[in-house]
């Protein structure tokens, strides 16, 4: 064995109990992963090399850079320039925690709320809920309510018409119902209130489904434009409707005379933009990833 | 469910009152008083425009001449929403160029500016808001039912810019009379125009290509049979290289070679839509077999403009369908294609007659669109048209070189030639869309190669004469607004599946007999009734 | 044009549910006024809300959310039955009953679309759905820790990136001058145009879903998967079952909840494929394959301005949506799976 795979298989933490792994089944994992893998960073690397390629060299590459013959900063360069693109990507930030803070409250503390099967209006408020997954309002209706409530071109109106999504609050609810219910019971009689419990018992063993449904809002909000494009003016777009504007130049639909208004920016200029909102995702990631995947929450639940 | 729950909401009552229905009438733009022209004593062009619309061309930026003395505002603000392409520039705090061009304009410019995708979106919102804005752009789409539109929203501005009227406003006096026709509807003026080169062209060619198969120009071509021909010349697979390749099959270009009429014809009074004509089968029969024959890119009728234009700047493909607009500047096809590879060069396609006699091109860019005002009082209507006026500056003046360049020293440096070089914040600080706002007339000019500007003003002197104007450009029926695109739909499906050699020529002459039967034949009774009128 | 798109953006799924059996119910109840069964002491309403006070408190500012931004305006809706113009308002655009309705049912092109949106969504119900959950039961039994951290952290990753880039990447690979018909040119055999053959557009748009979004579905799962009791491994190994009955009888179980969940879920939205991936390569194929519901209401309402018609495409859309979701959630009942929510009848 090289040392590569021994110090892979350094980090492995098979329980006692389990069997030893067929060397058959390994490699074919392995082949599985390494599949995976590429598929899942080749267009990644595509969108970074050619955000680092030349006009000329993208066109005599189709499009699709892999290797870039001379990098260049240039299309960051550009884009960065005027600070157009960094006040976006600041506003995108606070938006952004602001607005997956608001969403988890208000969510966790809904989704807790309707975890007592007999609640008054327990049923009611939960079909309400579900209601709107299949029915939304239109453009037009949505618009006219933020008109009325004076949060036209402010950011709350990037925050408030979509705070909370009763996916993601049906699937909180459904974790909640699924906690061992004996301890809240024990606290209960022991004359703790329900905030009491939700704050000191539910929440500390809720850090899964909390980082999970806090990473779909987030990315949710990283991600909204369509708010954005219809209450703000540009001045105050976050990144998410700089990138869209980049991106839609370069695909028109049509062929009109109009179409050639259009300057595409280079293929450069608009994988960049696609990279520089990557980033925090990329650098958020890991953070949360530790709190839904195997080896940190084993057995707490329990006890 | 929902829906039961929100009549109610409105109570039984409010239904009964609901609006009747309006008349959607039919209108004709034929009887305007139109604005007088005016030429302005601008600078010499290098190459003068004529009279029938070939736009002037300057091989360098002339010395810059002031053509507005007055500030239009006088502190006050101006609202606006218009399409924003490009970039979003840099908000007015951050933006010499925005905070000069307020200087001198007296006052504020608040502008919405709307991708060009969402702005039917947007508008249409916005004025269900019942906020308008008091320049509005009609980018051609947004509305459907534009007279009523305008009839109940926007200022009639015949008595301030009809006739004689439109002297108060130099530079848009000096906007000639075949780009104000586009701003007229049911007889009066509604909007300003943003004028064009009156033809989008017919493509563009790659020359060196062309050259190594014995051609040095476009114009050689005796036929569709030669045509054929050259193009089998110039494609070669195995050397990754193909004749053509362009979204929705660049079809412009074979249209204007088998002289298919400009969206109408007009015999006497007696209108036929382009499709019912034979030579519009005539087209689409011939790029079919061009496709089947390979060469065509397949798969590029799907192409994005991006990747439309990187094959062509990379000499995949030798002829591709753009707007002449896209020749010029920085990344205009004139620079990027020898940037690319110094042997290549690009050349708009002058086109042929299928059948040895002339080509027919369609005077389809006279205006990008009109930008309309909201109703006012006519000071403030005055007021409004005075910035217009200032935005409207022609090529050379002062005023042109601060909103299409910027700030002097900051956003341009000018060379030995007299020639503004941008500098690297100029992009998002010129970004803002003044020229969507108001406009001149378009003169031809790129200062880094006089072939650039040399090649694509002939090119314009023999593709407008051979062009033809839609004759219902200027006309409004109900139909077209509501249901045009939707019946025209199944055609271009037809079209493209028969080009793609998905389906038969038949499938296609049955999508045209159903636009006649679903709508077609109503929408030309109702353009011959206005252009009868 | 719908905000339906941007109200699931945060899709995706649902989350750990432990192994362990649901609490007991206390019998039936009923959200309103009627008392509980004689089991349990009489309750008045009034010192049911005051038992719940704080309970109610919580739910509320949710409530108000979804009141004054869902329901107040879904009274928009009511454009479906209008001739809807925005300068005209509500009040004045012309009433038209059930014209939208009936003009859209008697559009053969919306039947095709609706048959396109229902062949794509069942081929990615069975070709994508499984896909993340086997993917995270592969993650889950790598033991090294480097190797799943980091095939975890690369694997979210093209759900990110837009899907031009992505159309883009197939085109470079599968397009016709792409690098797969050129190997197989190479090979000998047969030529296959995977992005412009109609008969093959479903399984293109679903292999394209899976590369973009597989990997960011394992997520849930992967959480799922994480509450699932160890001992229950432990014990099954001692007592002698192998790796694949432990899966078959701790695992699935463990997680079935989770997936039934989803799917629920999903049948919800089952006549919502995207827009902006079909739209992208619908002239490639043609509207006989390629137009999806999303792209009809755009090419038949949006484009001439057709307010009224786009909002009766999406009030069909609800209904059927609604009628599967509590279909499928009765039927979740009759496996003994709880669902979205417990009715009445539940165990």
């Amino acid at each position: 064995m090289t040392a590569w795979a021994r110090n892979l298989r350094a980090g492995s933490e098979r329980p006692v109990w389990m069997e030893k792994p067929k060397p058959g089944m390994q490699v074919v994992k392995l082949a599985a992963l390494v599949i995976i893998c590429f598929m899942a960073l080749y267009p990644l690397f595509a969108v970074l090399a050619t955000s680092l390629s030349s006009q000329t060299e993208i066109a005599n590459n189709n499009g699709l850079v892999i290797f870039p013959k001379e990098p260049t900063l240039a299309a960051y360069r550009t884009i960065f320039a005027g600070g157009v693109v960094t006040d976006a990507l600041l506003r995108s930030l606070v938006i952004t925690v602001v607005g997956t803070a608001l969403s988890l409250a208000v969510t966790v503390c809904m989704a807790y709320g309707l975890t007592r099967r007999d609640l008054v209006g327990g049923r009611f408020f939960l079909m309400t809920a579900l209601f709107t997954m299949l029915f939304s309002p239109g453009i037009i209706p949505s618009f006219l309510m933020v008109k009325e409530l004076g949060l036209l071109n402010s950011y709350a109106s990037l925050v408030l018409p979509t705070l909370m999504s009763a996916f993601n609050l049906v699937v909180v609810r459904s974790f909640f119902m699924n906690l061992p219910q004996e301890l809240f019971e024990a606290a209960k009689i022991d004359g703790a209130g329900d905030f009491r419990i939700l704050i000191k018992m539910v929440l500390p063993l809720s850090k899964g489904v909390l980082a999970v449904v806090g990473l779909f809002y987030g990315v949710g909000y990283w991600n909204a434009f369509f708010n954005a494009m219809l209450y703000l003016n540009d001045d105050k777009w976050p990144l998410s409707m700089i990138l869209r504007q980049y991106v839609l130049l370069g695909q028109p639909m049509g062929d009109s005379a109009a179409v050639a208004e259009i300057a595409v920016p280079s293929q450069a200029i608009q994988m960049a933009v696609v990279v520089v909102s990557l980033i925090p995702i990329v650098i958020v990631f890991p953070f949360l990833q530790r709190y839904f995947t195997k080896g940190v929450l084993t057995g707490a639940i329990k006890g | 469910m929902a829906s039961l729950g929100a009549l109610t909401l409105f109570g039984a009552g409010a239904l009964t009152a609901c609006g009747q229905r309006t008349a959607n009438s039919v209108s004709n733009a034929a009887d305007a008083l139109l604005p007088k022209t005016i030429p302005l004593k601008a600078q010499t062009p290098d190459i003068a425009g004529t009279a029938d619309g070939v736009p002037a061309a300057f091989y360098k930026y002339p010395a810059p001449f002031r053509s507005v003395e007055k500030a239009p505002l006088n502190g006050g603000t101006v609202t606006a929403i218009t399409n924003l392409f490009g970039t979003a520039p840099n908000s007015r705090d951050k933006n010499p160029a925005w905070q000069a061009i307020e200087a001198r304009l007296g006052g504020k410019v608040e502008i919405n500016a709307v991708s060009s995708d969402d702005y039917g979106t947007k508008f249409n919102t916005m004025v269900a808001g019942g906020d308008l804005p008091d320049l509005m752009l009609n980018d051609g789409s947004a509305i459907p039912n534009i007279v009523e539109f305008l009839e109940a929203k926007c200022a009639d501005l015949t008595p301030l810019l009809g006739g004689d009227a439109i002297s108060a406003y130099p530079n848009l006096a000096a906007i000639p009379e075949i780009f104000w026709k586009n701003t007229v509807q049911a007889g009066k003026i509604y909007s300003l125009p943003i004028p064009r080169n009156l033809t989008g062209g017919s493509g563009f060619v790659n020359q060196t290509l062309l050259q190594k198969v014995g051609l040095s120009s476009t114009e050689e071509i005796k036929d569709k049979d030669d045509f054929y021909k050259v193009l089998k010349d110039l494609t070669n697979p195995s050397k990754n290289q193909w004749a053509l390749g362009s979204t929705k099959f660049g079809m412009t270009m074979m249209h204007h070679i088998f002289r298919t009429p400009n969206q109408w014809r007009n015999s006497n009074g007696k209108l036929t839509r382009h499709i019912e004509t034979d030579e519009y089968l005539a087209a689409v029969e011939f790029a079919a077999k061009l496709y089947k024959d390979g060469l065509y890119v397949p798969g590029s009728e799907g192409w994005t403009k991006s990747q439309m234009v990187n094959a062509f700047i990379s000499g995949k493909v030798a002829m591709i369908y753009d707007g002449l607009p896209a020749y010029t500047g920085p990344t205009g096809y004139g620079r990027t294609l020898p940037a690319a590879n110094p042997a290549n060069k690009a050349v708009p396609f002058i086109p042929f007659g299928y059948d040895g006699g002339k080509a027919q091109t369609w005077l389809d860019n006279i205006t990008f669109g009109t930008v309309m005002l909201k109703k006012n009082d006519d000071a403030k209507l005055k007021e409004v048209l005075s910035v217009a006026n200032f935005l409207a500056a022609p090529f050379g003046s002062e005023e042109f070189l601060l909103l299409n360049y910027g700030v002097a020293g900051t956003d341009y440096t000018m060379d030995a030639n007299g020639n503004p070089i941008a500098t690297d914040r100029a992009l998002l600080d010129t970004a803002v869309p003044w020229k969507y706002l108001a406009a001149p007339q378009q003169v031809v000019f790129d200062p880094s190669d006089r072939s650039i500007v040399d090649t694509l003003h002939s090119a314009y002197s023999k593709l407008i004469p051979l062009g033809v104007a839609d004759p219902c450009e200027t006309l409004f029926s109900p139909t077209q607004a509501t249901e045009g695109s939707k019946i025209m739909q199944p055609v271009s499906d037809a079209a493209t599946a028969v080009i793609a050699g998905r389906a038969q020529i038949g499938t296609l002459k049955d999508a045209i007999a159903g636009w006649k039967k679903n709508g077609g034949d109503t929408i030309r009774a109702e353009y011959e009734q206005a252009l009868n009128a | 044009m719908s905000s339906n798109s941007q109200t699931l953006t945060s899709v995706a799924a649902p989350d750990a549910v432990t192994v362990k059996s649901p609490p007991a119910v206390p019998g039936k109840r009923n959200g309103r006024a009627k008392k509980n069964k004689p089991t349990q002491r009489r309750h008045s309403l009034m010192a049911r809300i005051r038992r719940d006070k704080v309970m109610l408190a919580l739910v509320l500012p949710g409530f108000a959310y979804f009141v004054v931004f869902h329901y107040i305006p879904l009274a928009g809706n009511i454009i479906a039955f209008l001739d809807y113009k925005p300068y005209l308002g509500f009040v004045d655009s012309v009433f038209v009953g059930f014209d939208n309705f009936g003009a859209m049912f008697s559009d053969s092109a919306f039947w095709v679309a609706l048959r396109n949106t229902l062949v794509i969504t069942g081929l990615q119900l069975v070709l994508f759905f499984p896909v993340p959950i086997v993917l995270a039961l592969l993650l889950n039994s790598i033991m090294s820790k480097r190797i799943r951290n980091f095939v975890q952290s690369v694997v979210y990753l093209p759900h990110f990136i837009g899907w031009v880039i992505i159309v883009a990447v197939f085109s470079e690979i599968l397009g016709a001058t792409g690098v797969v018909p050129h190997v197989l040119e190479n090979l000998g055999l047969p030529r296959f145009d995977a992005m412009t053959t109609p008969e093959f557009f479903p399984f293109l748009v679903t292999i394209q879903a899976v590369w973009k979004d597989a990997g960011w579905g394992t997520i849930i799962f992967l959480a799922a998967l994480m509450n699932v009791d160890q001992e229950l491994y432990e014990a099954a190994a001692v007592d002698g079952a192998g790796p694949w009955s432990r899966m078959r009888n701790i695992t699935l179980p463990g997680i079935m909840p989770v997936i039934i969940l989803l799917l629920i879920l999903n049948l919800g939205s089952i006549l919502s494929v995207g827009f902006e991936q079909i739209v992208l390569q619908r002239d490639n194929v043609g509207p006989g394959a390629g137009e999806v519901l999303d792209t009809y209401v755009y090419f038949h309402g949006i484009q001439d301005g057709q307010w009224g018609p786009a909002a009766a495409v999406g009030l069909v859309k609800g209904i059927v949506g609604l009628i599967l979701v509590l279909g499928a959630n009765k039927l979740a009942h009759l496996f003994g799976q709880e669902g979205v929510y417990s009715s009445d009848t539940t165990k």
